[in-house]
This record gives structure tokens, C-alpha cells and sequence, in this order.
């Protein structure tokens, strides 16, 4: 495979498949070590965001694009564009994040990002607690 | 008699079904209007093997456009996916059950249930879980949790049709020689018919058959059942005068009528305008052509429960003679009791002038409204309460017209016809297939 | 333009009298007086209405219907019930049109815009109770000395109608 590929932010790249694989307007859903990332094409460049949406951390779904370009949330509708994460159309209010892509030899290489405070699963271990965050202003 | 048991724990049932029609003698016996035991046996036998009439393509434009309806009472989705297929599935979420669309009609980028929120792609795949996090690999497999889709699915000239059984014929096979006259109705132009607005509905205290018995053909009915209409003179005076042309089995249980209007160039095509019938003569082969040009009715119905009526009428005293195509989905929701579902027609390539002249005719003489319609439904109504009776049950029904006829050996079309649109011979061929159906594990053998 | 009616005013009462008496002529089964009601022009309209999600609005087709009249549809409607064939009002249906929730306003041209719910019974044989009940928009013209029927929207409330015909006027 040859040198590892670093990030900007000095963690592992991890090969998720082949430039020439990517149909334009076409979601690919896939995994990066601990993250799950949305992978699509546009243009000559491809773009890698968090594939859980910031709403109600449902994740989203592979497929297709919307006929205005971007990515809904099949749960409750939320919008973003591909581009950047940004939130286009309510409940959502927080962007997805965008994760560094590096195309090299063909092959698209993402950064997966930091590791996660707490798996998404953390509700199942046993004494677990939920941050205040969690439960925001409620009560 | 024959074995039922179609699928597992198939009813046999206490009724003798083959003894409830005697079509060489054209009796018909009343129960199989009103027994709860004969609607339970057609709905196994009947209604689940069967292909049904679900939608038209023209109802879902677009990706993502749904409409609700039913297939052996069962409540599907009928949804044009992102790659222009029309699909259809049950309308029940994997996870519970649930009802996922509930409203007539819609479009969406995905089919969220409102319960759980699984959500699913207009094809029908499973995308999206709630807390997928909270399963392993052996517990939620997804791609196998896709909407249930109807067991066979095809459409013929736009009208899509589902079968819940894998054992009954293609829809081509099951159609045979209906197709050849659905085409004189449907794809007669180049852009060929579609849908005018949505279906509409009501609900008639009767049985689904009472209603095909009298779209089999039942020509004669016009001059006393219509007789309101008869006497303001928007009947031809002479009630004979309709009793020509012919009744036709095309295929089994799929029949129609044929009948001619007055020897004048208007009532030729079914009265369509002038300016359609080139194409009709370009589009139809030479036999649908003839037959076509040669008659201004046809009344008939696609075993079980899809029938149609392409007739000429006035709206009103002052309308001149127009016509309109309608079809009908006799949909059974009980041993007595029928919702019906009416769709208007009309050619892709009509003027906006015979759109309006066709809709006012149809809505004026035909749908719940209808000067003609109203009084049907008031005469099958109570036909139905009356053979509801044990002792009205002891004597059989009577369907003995035109019966000693032999066929029409001239009549350009496939299929069976006999002479003359008066008469009871349809009726008989339906209830022949019906019985089939019944009572055989391969009625289409 | 249009100008709302108060109630209780002289043009509010002026409605509301005619559409009771129009109500009555109905229910007493008088249809030539009640054609006499309506205008030359009159456009007698009911949507098929569809269940929707509310995104997708009210769910009426304002091109396809239960009724689509002119005049003289509503004419051969009445003669018709006049043969002594029209079954499905042999005997006749007996109605009852209770109309209220009455709001007027009026157009520049002297014409009354009248909205009603309704609630419509009918009752044939010895069967159940038929139930509509909807909304009627109303345009109302002046003529002589009274008003007559222009248009009429009747804005039915069920999607699948629960009866097996309506050989009844709203």
C-alpha cells in the first residue's frame, strides 16, 4: 500500500474505495475506523461528512441526493448540503461535519476524525449515566 | 367437488359452490349475493390469487408520488421510485405493522413511520433505523426488511395490476383476448387514455357481483331502471332500438357488449371527436378499427372486479349525445357491502372543449350523482336486502335471455360473441369463472 | 373587493332569510320553485375531496367533482325527479338541511358572498340516517327585488361518500 497517508490533523487516512467507483449525486455510506461517513462525488472532487445527523442522531441513509443536491435525513427531513455540512432546511441546527478527503493513486482516503466522547452505544454499559448535556434544559 | 386449500389452511367450505349456478339453465342462486361463507371464499380463492386492477400509471407522475389502495382488502402502496418504476407494496411498516402512508395520496423522498420512524426509500428498501446502534449484525439485517412488495406485478397500457398468488399466470396470460378490446378502449391513440382527476368513491349496501352483473353487458335494464331518463326523451324512443350488436366473451370470465348507434358519422367511434379518429384508424389494427368505428357503446368488465362503460349521453336536456369512458373497481368489503371506486377517462391528446364536454356528461349522468347512476344503485341496494331472506333464498334467480342463440360467426373480434346486446349469456360466463375459481386449485387451466 | 356583512345587519338578515327559505323549498321537496332560485349563469359545483396530509392542503380537486351543473343540468335534474321513474327518489328522500354558521361579505357588484357549514340528513324507507355535512360557498346576486344563486361550492366533509348515492340537492 505504500507510506501511511496522513491528515492535516496528523491522524490515519483510511481508504474507503476508488475514485473511479463514485457516481455523481450518489451517496456511498462507509466506514472509517470508529466513524460512519457519507462519501459523495461532485465534480471532479468528492466530499466526506458524518453520516449522523445532528438532529436526533439518526444516521443517514446512502442513495441518492435530493433533486436541489442535497442530503436529507430520512427520519425527519432535515437538509444539508453536500459542500460543506451546512443545515438547509430545519429541524436540524447544527452542521454535519466535514471530514479531510485525500485523493492519492485513485483511491479516496478519509480522516475518520477524533475518537467520539462516548460510543453510541454507552447507554448499554452497565451503571452508565447520561451527561447533562443530553438532557439540555429539560426540567 | 373440487378442493380448495390454496394456501395453508386452505377453507373447505359447507356450501357446494358448484350448485349455486346452473349456466345451462341460467339460474343464479341468491345466496351467492349475501353469504358471509361465499364472500370468506372469495376472498382465499377469488381476490388473493387473482390479478387486480390497483392504479394507473398516470395517477404517480412523478418520483416519489403515491397513491393508497387495496388488493384483496389488504391496504398497498402504489409508489413511482426515483428510477421511474412503479412499484407496490403492502402498507405496513417491518418493525410493527404499521399503516406507513395514511393518506389517499402523497409524495416523498422517504416513507417514515410515524411509530418507531424506520424509514424506507420510495423503492422500498429499508434505510434508516432508530438507535441502529443498539443492534448487532444477527439481529437487524436490513436489506431484508424491505417493504413487503406484491407477489407479481405488471401493467397493461398503463393500468397496473398486482397478484398476491406466484402460481397464477402472468398478467398477459390471465387478460388473453381482453387486451384486444382494453386496447379499443384505452390505446386507441398514440398518447392512448389516462386518468381525469382522482377515483371517486362511495359506498353501496351490495354485493361486488351485483354490480359486474350488470357490467357484463346488462344492456336492458336502460328503459325501466333509467326510465326517468327514457321519459325526457334522452333515450332513443323505441326500446328496442338498443338491443342490437353483440354480447362477448372475450377470455373466460372477462365480457363486454357491443352495441351500434343510429346510422349517422357522430355515432360512429363511440361518438369520439372528429378530430381523434384519425388516429384511431392508425393506431388500432384493422379488427379493433372495424370495431371501433362500428358501435357507439361498450360495457364490460375484466374478471373479477375491474369494469368499464364507454357509452354516449346527455349531460343535460340541452347537451348534445357525448361520450365518456369510466372504469370501475367493484372493491368487496363485505358479503353485502361494496365500495366502489369510479375513474373517468379520457385521450392524452384531447382538446380542453371535449375535456369539459366528457366530464360534465360523466358527472352528470354517471358517479353517485348521476341521473342514470342514482337509480342503479337504488335498484341493487334493494335487491340485496331482499335476497338477504332464508325463504327469499329457497328460489333461484333467473338469467335465461338470448341463452338459445348460437354464436356470431362474423363478429371481427377474438373470443366468443353471440348476436344481439340483449341478453344473459355474459352474466353466465362471469359466474362460469367465478365458480372456477372456487372450486379449482388451477382455474386458469 | 369585498366588504364584510355584519351580522344581525339589514344585507345579513337579507342572506340569511333566503338561504332558510331556499333550505325549506328542499326539504319540502318543492324543486320548481327552488330552480326559480337559481340564476342563468349559476355554476353548482361539489370537489371529490381526498384525505391529504396538510402539507398537500385540503385535498379537493378543483377540476374533478360530485356535481358539475349549469342551468340546465339542474333543470333536466328536476324534470327528472318529476317523471314518476326516478327511482332512487321514488318514494322521495326526506331531508333535512340545516344550514348555519352563516358569514357574509359583498363584492363591488352588489353581489353577496355567502359561507355556511351544513349539516345535511336523509332518511329514505325505514334505513339509516345519511350524514353530510360541508361547507357551501355561495355567490348571490341581486335581481328584482330578491337575489339568485350564482354560484355554489359545496365543500363536502367525507372522502368516500358513506351513502350509495346523492340524488339529493346540497
Amino acid at each position: 500500500m505504500g507510506d501511511a497517508i496522513l491528515s492535516a490533523e496528523n491522524r490515519l487516512m483510511v481508504h474507503v474505495g476508488d475514485f473511479a467507483e463514485l457516481e455523481e449525486g450518489k451517496l456511498k455510506l462507509v466506514r472509517a475506523a470508529h466513524a460512519r461517513l457519507l462519501v459523495v462525488r461532485i465534480g471532479d472532487g468528492v466530499r466526506a461528512l458524518s453520516a449522523m445527523c445532528t438532529h436526533a442522531r439518526i444516521f443517514l441513509a446512502p442513495g441518492h441526493l435530493t433533486p436541489q443536491g442535497l442530503i436529507e435525513c430520512p427520519m425527519h427531513g432535515a437538509l444539508f448540503s453536500p459542500e460543506d455540512g451546512a443545515v438547509r432546511c430545519a429541524p436540524a441546527t447544527k452542521p454535519l461535519t466535514v471530514h479531510e478527503v485525500r485523493l492519492v493513486g485513485g483511491g479516496v482516503y478519509v480522516d475518520p476524525g477524533p475518537e467520539p466522547e462516548a460510543a453510541p452505544d454507552a447507554s448499554t454499559k452497565p451503571g452508565a449515566r447520561p451527561s447533562a448535556a443530553q438532557w439540555g434544559n429539560w426540567g | 367437488m373440487g378442493q380448495l386449500g390454496v394456501t395453508e389452511g386452505g377453507m373447505t367450505g359447507t356450501i357446494d359452490i358448484a350448485r349455486l349456478v346452473d349456466q345451462e339453465g341460467g339460474h343464479v342462486a341468491r345466496r351467492i349475493y349475501t353469504d358471509p361463507e361465499v364472500f370468506e371464499r372469495e376472498q382465499e380463492s377469488l381476490f388473493r390469487r387473482a390479478w387486480g386492477f390497483l392504479a394507473h400509471e398516470s395517477e404517480v407522475p412523478g418520483a416519489g408520488d403515491y397513491v393508497e389502495r387495496q388488493l384483496a382488502g389488504e391496504p398497498v402502496l402504489v409508489i413511482r421510485g426515483r428510477d421511474g418504476t412503479v412499484r407496490a407494496f403492502l402498507n405496513s411498516c417491518r418493525h410493527r405493522g404499521m399503516r406507513l402512508c395514511r393518506a389517499d395520496r402523497g409524495s416523498a423522498s422517504f416513507l417514515r413511520c410515524p411509530y418507531h420512524g424506520w424509514a424506507y426509500s420510495p423503492e422500498g428498501d429499508l434505510v434508516s433505523v432508530f438507535a441502529e446502534e443498539l443492534y448487532d449484525e444477527a439481529h437487524l439485517d436490513k436489506s431484508a426488511l424491505g417493504l413487503i412488495p406484491v407477489t407479481q406485478l405488471d401493467s397493461y397500457k398503463g393500468f397496473v395490476f398486482g397478484c398476491w398468488s406466484e402460481e397464477t399466470p402472468p398478467l398477459p396470460e390471465f387478460l388473453g383476448n381482453m387486451r384486444f378490446y382494453l386496447d379499443i378502449l384505452v390505446a386507441r391513440t398514440p398518447g392512448g387514455a389516462e386518468m381525469v382527476g382522482p377515483p371517486q368513491c362511495w359506498e353501496v349496501h351490495t354485493n361486488w357481483k351485483f354490480a359486474t352483473d350488470n357490467f357484463t353487458g346488462d344492456n336492458f335494464h336502460l328503459y325501466t331502471a333509467h326510465g326517468s331518463i327514457a321519459e325526457l326523451g334522452l333515450l332513443p324512443p323505441d326500446p328496442m332500438s338498443l338491443a342490437f350488436g353483440n354480447l362477448v366473451q372475450a377470455e373466460r370470465g372477462h365480457v363486454l357488449h357491443v352495441v351500434p348507434g343510429p346510422p349517422i358519422p357522430e355515432a360512429e367511434y363511440f361518438g369520439l371527436p372528429m378530430e381523434l379518429r384519425p388516429a384511431i384508424e392508425e393506431t388500432l389494427s384493422p379488427q379493433q378499427a372495424e370495431i371501433a368505428r362500428g358501435h357507439s357503446f361498450s360495457v364490460g368488465t375484466v374478471f373479477p372486479n375491474l369494469s368499464f362503460m364507454q357509452v354516449m349521453v346527455q349531460g343535460d336536456l340541452r347537451s348534445p349525445p357525448t361520450p365518456f369512458l369510466s372504469f370501475r373497481l367493484w372493491q368487496p368489503t363485505g358479503p353485502t357491502t361494496t365500495k366502489v371506486w369510479s375513474w373517468l377517462m379520457v385521450e392524452k391528446e384531447a382538446s380542453p372543449e371535449y375535456r369539459k364536454a366528457t366530464y360534465e356528461a360523466y358527472v352528470r349522468t354517471f358517479g353517485p350523482s348521476g341521473i342514470f347512476e342514482q337509480d342503479d344503485m337504488e335498484n341493487w341496494e334493494e335487491c340485496t336486502r331482499v335476497n338477504k331472506g332464508a325463504i327469499a333464498q329457497r328460489y333461484n334467480l333467473h338469467h335465461g335471455m338470448a341463452l338459445h342463440l348460437p354464436p356470431d360467426t362474423d363478429f371481427p373480434g377474438p373470443g366468443t360473441a353471440w348476436p344481439g346486446s340483449y341478453g344473459e349469456r355474459t352474466q353466465l360466463c362471469f359466474y362460469g369463472e367465478w365458480k372456477r375459481w372456487l372450486t379449482e386449485e388451477e382455474p386458469w387451466a | 373587493m369585498t366588504q364584510p356583512v355584519p351580522v344581525g345587519s339589514a344585507g345579513y338578515n337579507i342572506v340569511l332569510e333566503w338561504l332558510y327559505r331556499e333550505a325549506a323549498l328542499l326539504d319540502n321537496m318543492d324543486f320548481t320553485a327552488w330552480l326559480d332560485l337559481m340564476a342563468p349563469e349559476i355554476v353548482y359545483e361539489m370537489p371529490t375531496r381526498q384525505s391529504v396530509y396538510q402539507k398537500d392542503g385540503e385535498g379537493y380537486d378543483p377540476d374533478f367533482g360530485f356535481f358539475a351543473e349549469s342551468h340546465s343540468s339542474l333543470e333536466t335534474r328536476v324534470k327528472r325527479l318529476q317523471t314518476d321513474q326516478a327511482w332512487a327518489e321514488q318514494p322521495g328522500s326526506r331531508t333535512r338541511h340545516l344550514v348555519s354558521n352563516l358569514l357574509v361579505d359583498r363584492l363591488a357588484d352588489g353581489s353577496f358572498l355567502a359561507a355556511t357549514s351544513f349539516l345535511v340528513t336523509r332518511i329514505r324507507s325505514d334505513l339509516p340516517y345519511d350524514f353530510f355535512t360541508g361547507q357551501r360557498r355561495d355567490v348571490l346576486r341581486p335581481e328584482g327585488d330578491g337575489l339568485l344563486l350564482a354560484k355554489r361550492t359545496i365543500l363536502i366533509d367525507q372522502t368516500v361518500l358513506k351513502s350509495y348515492n346523492l340524488s339529493i340537492f346540497f
